[in-house]
């Protein structure tokens, strides 16, 4: 029975490691580069993880390599692992939502169109843009767009009134997110598409829409700074708490966020495996009340 | 310009001027030569850059014929286009990107006969849009064409080509190149010396190559590429974009510069040489012209001795030959006018002489007649009359002594002694025969002490100093002063004024050269004559004058017992 499992994964170490320090009992003993030693006791002893990052790619090579536990969203490892009989293949909770970040409309601009039209946008997005398992984030409420409108000073004369680039900026090496915008710069092109529903400011701009990455920390300040007319972000748990996050940040400028998709990752596992550690690793990968990494 | 700059520029100009005619038709011939061999390889260059995008197209067509076989075959396509199976839409929208880099292609969409964008491999997210006017233009085109295709980032320009596949009866088009960018066009052609650069319609351009937009460059080939738009607003058609193979002139204009540097060199050096030489030529040749010019410079009337003579049998020599002559010739003119003039001189002396003679004579002449009369008519009353006019006689024969006295004073033996200059002034001045309109002033100093001079020539000196003095005065009246004082040497100064007509600054330089006279009776004597006797009293004369307001002559002797060392009159004032 071993008392330390091998857990790779294709999201930043540390989210995996705060997340089962959250829920597992789980505490950060040691550090080095990509990964993460988490263990139970107060002495180090005792079962533990070692979780290390791998990229999504490399994600079939891991399980080839004996890993004990893979915790990813790529569709070709899943799909690989299902073809696996030693392996079992668990989802996690629906635990990321990804947003679509618009400075709030000024006044006399045209208001969102609540028709079923923007769901089925996010419809479309879960099932044809975005390659891992996702699907539409839900309305925060019957009847209303899905949107959480921006808090913060007057609309008028607010960064939307001011002429931005023609570019939706997302976090660098978030391929979600990046597919995202694509997406939206595919659909700037095509008048009467669901996007001019979903964003008139951004429909407007029609064919001149590109897609652009930026640092991961700087998505918010560019949009903030003007440079953009668009971001799509990653945020984490459902729609209501990236409207709760967003609300937190809105006092910088008024922006309107709409939640678009939510992901979830898989837990992939050796069948043979037993033991504490899998204990509370299964443990914290069930509880999706609270929340995934 | 001197003879010497003269030579020198033109030694310059003769060795100069062929090295640059020679520089010119190498410079010419080397231009020649490479240009032809550039436009040469140019030639063979353009040739190739077409058949490689020949070939580059028809590899795209291969690659897409292999990817159409490929979907025939493939049965997950199938179901997903022809049966919209969901379970394979993540397949279907994938499908593309795979194909696309399995075949090492840029670009690859797969569109329905509608032209619906099934799957897109460069742009993943293009799915569902409609375009189904570019397969149709790049089939009208039957060959590669220039496409802008769309990416998330932005366009991109594409050298595409179009190939279709039928399935269950539906006909789907496959869209696929290669990006055409600076790394494409540079692969037309590699090297240096030459650039591609691709003009589309709208005024873009991409560029390869060293040859930038404002560097010199030769236009050796151009080749037609079909160029379809960005899908937009406007509807999309075939144009023309223009493939332009450049050839760089950097090397050909380094050669040039080269060549030039050189030749430009041996320029500086040929006329650095040609500049000594000349110089060197030059001034062999001057230095006896110059030596020549300062001797006839050394040339005039006084000073006609300069020596001409030399072996030179050139030019230069010739010409100081003839310049000897002239002096000679010179001199013997010289020589017969200053033997006139002295000739001219005695005989206007012999002239003063004969008319004194007679005026001394006339009444000697007179009183032997009377007396010859009175003895033929009246003897007895002879030896009375003889009486009454012995005086006469007298006063004849000491007029034709004193005469003799003075002409032989022309060149004196004096009788120097201590002498009373104040005695002298007054017996002048009670002798001198003054107009009646002029006042003739004394002005003697008391007490003076003696001169050492021979009295008569101090009393010539300055009777002929008052004879000039009264003659300036011109009959208008005046006054004409002898003013005797004790210098401070010890000496005395005799200084005889007159308010006359005074004399110009020519008047004066002459006025002590012998037979000069402004006078019409003037022997031109008298001062030459004080010039010379005052010396010999080694005393020294002052003359100031000034036009219209007289002339001032100051004698200064030197006391009893020495005698001046500076003889001569001094420069007047």
């Amino acid at each position: 029975m071993p008392e330390s499992l091998d857990v790779a994964v294709t999201d930043a170490p540390d989210s995996i490691a705060a997340w089962l320090s959250a829920r597992g009992g789980y505490r950060i003993w040691a550090r080095a580069g990509d990964t993460v030693r988490l263990v139970t006791s107060e002495s180090g002893s005792g079962p533990s993880l070692v979780v290390h990052r791998v990229r999504a790619r490399d994600a079939r090579d891991a399980i080839d390599a004996g890993v004990d536990v893979l915790l990813t969203s790529d569709p070709d490892a899943v799909s690989y692992a299902a073809t696996r009989s030693d392996l079992a293949s668990m989802p996690l909770a629906w635990d990321r939502t990804y947003v679509l970040l618009v400075p709030t409309r000024a006044l006399g601009e045209t208001a969102m169109d609540v028709s079923p039209r923007v769901d089925t946008l996010r419809a479309e997005l879960a099932t044809g843009a975005v390659r891992v398992e996702a699907r539409a984030a839900s309305a925060l409420s019957p009847g209303d767009s899905g949107m959480c409108a921006g808090a913060g000073p007057s609309n008028a004369g607010s960064p939307v009134a001011v002429r931005r680039p023609p570019r939706i900026v997302f976090a660098r090496g978030d391929d979600v997110s990046r597919a995202i915008a694509a997406r939206f710069v595919a659909l700037g092109a095509e008048p009467g598409m669901p996007l001019a529903a979903l964003a008139p400011s951004l429909a407007a701009r029609g064919d001149s829409l590109r897609a652009a990455s930026v640092d991961p920390g700087d998505v918010e300040r560019v949009l903030d700074a003007g440079q953009a007319a668009a971001a799509v972000l990653a945020v984490a748990g459902p729609p209501i708490r990236a409207c709760r996050a967003e609300a937190a940040t809105a006092a910088r400028s008024p922006m309107d966020m709409v939640p678009l998709i939510q992901t979830r990752a898989r837990l992939i596992a050796r069948r043979s495996l037993t033991g504490r550690p899998l204990e509370a690793l299964l443990r914290a990968a069930t509880d999706s009340s609270r929340g995934g990494p | 310009m001197t003879f010497r700059s003269r030579l020198m520029i033109a030694l310059g100009v003769v060795a100069v001027a062929p090295l640059i005619v020679i520089a010119a038709g190498v410079r010419r011939e080397v231009d020649r030569r490479l240009t032809a061999q550039d436009d040469r390889r140019a030639s063979a260059l353009a040739t190739v850059a077409a058949a490689d995008l020949s070939q580059r197209s028809a590899a795209i067509a291969d690659r897409l014929a292999s990817l159409a076989g490929a979907l025939g075959d493939d049965n997950r396509f199938r179901l997903a286009v022809t049966q919209g199976d969901a379970a394979q839409r993540s397949y279907l929208l994938d499908l593309a990107g795979r194909d696309m880099r399995l075949t090492g292609l840029s670009m690859l969409q797969i569109q329905d006969s509608a032209g619906r964008i099934v799957s897109s491999g460069h742009f993943r997210n293009e799915y569902d849009r409609l375009e189904p006017d570019l397969p149709a233009l790049l089939a009208s085109v039957r060959a590669a064409a220039l496409v802008r295709a769309r990416t998330p980032d932005g366009p991109v320009l594409v050298l595409a080509r179009v190939d279709s596949v039928r399935l269950g009866g539906r006909a789907f088009t496959l869209v696929g190149g290669q990006v055409v960018d600076s790394a494409f066009l540079a692969r037309l052609a590699p090297g240096g010396d030459f650039s591609v650069a691709l003009a589309l319609p709208g005024g873009d351009s991409v560029r390869a190559g060293s040859v930038g937009p404002g560097a010199y460059s030769v236009l050796v080939s151009r080749l037609d590429v079909p160029y379809i738009g960005a899908a937009g607003s406007v509807a999309r058609r075939v144009q023309g974009a223009s493939l332009t193979l450049s050839r760089s002139t950097a090397a050909l204009d380094a050669l040039r510069t080269s060549v030039d540097t050189w030749f430009l060199a041996a320029i500086v050096v040929t006329a650095s040489i040609a500049l000594a030489v000349s110089a060197w030529l030059a001034a062999r040749v001057s230095r006896p012209l110059r030596e020549l010019a300062e001797q006839t410079s050394r040339v005039d009337l006084n000073r006609l001795d300069v020596d001409f003579s030399g072996d030179r049998d050139d030019e230069i020599g010739a010409l100081s030959r003839l310049l000897g002559a002239m002096t000679r010739r010179l001199r013997a003119s010289a020589a017969r006018e200053r033997d006139a003039e002295r000739r001219a001189a005695v005989g206007d002396l012999a002239r003063q002489v004969n008319h004194d003679v007679k005026n001394g004579l006339a009444p000697i002449r007179h009183v032997l007649r009377h007396l010859a009369q009175v003895q033929r008519d009246d003897p007895g009353q002879l030896a009375a009359v003889f009486g009454e006019r012995r005086a006469t006689l007298d006063a004849s024969v000491d007029y034709l002594d004193t005469l003799a006295r003075n002409y032989a004073r022309l060149s004196p033996r004096m009788d120097v002694a201590p002498c009373d200059a104040n005695a002298v002034a007054r017996a002048v001045a009670g002798s001198a025969v003054s107009p009646r309109s002029a006042a003739l002033v004394l002005d003697l100093a008391d007490a003076l002490p003696p001169v050492r001079a021979d009295a008569l020539v101090l009393r010539r000196i300055l009777e002929n100093l008052v004879t000039n003095a009264c003659d300036a005065l011109d009959g208008r009246g005046g006054t004409v002063t002898i003013k005797t004082a004790r210098a401070s040497t010890g000496g005395v100064e005799i200084t005889v004024t007159d308010t006359g007509s005074g004399m110009t600054r020519e008047q004066l330089r002459r006025a002590f050269d012998d037979f000069f006279t402004t006078k019409e009776s003037g022997t031109g004597l008298g001062l030459s004559i004080v010039r010379r006797l005052v010396a010999d009293l080694g005393g020294t004369l002052r003359v100031d004058t000034e036009p219209g307001a007289g002339t001032s002559v100051l004698v200064a002797l030197p006391p009893n017992g020495t005698s001046s060392h500076a003889p001569g009159p001094s420069q007047p004032t």
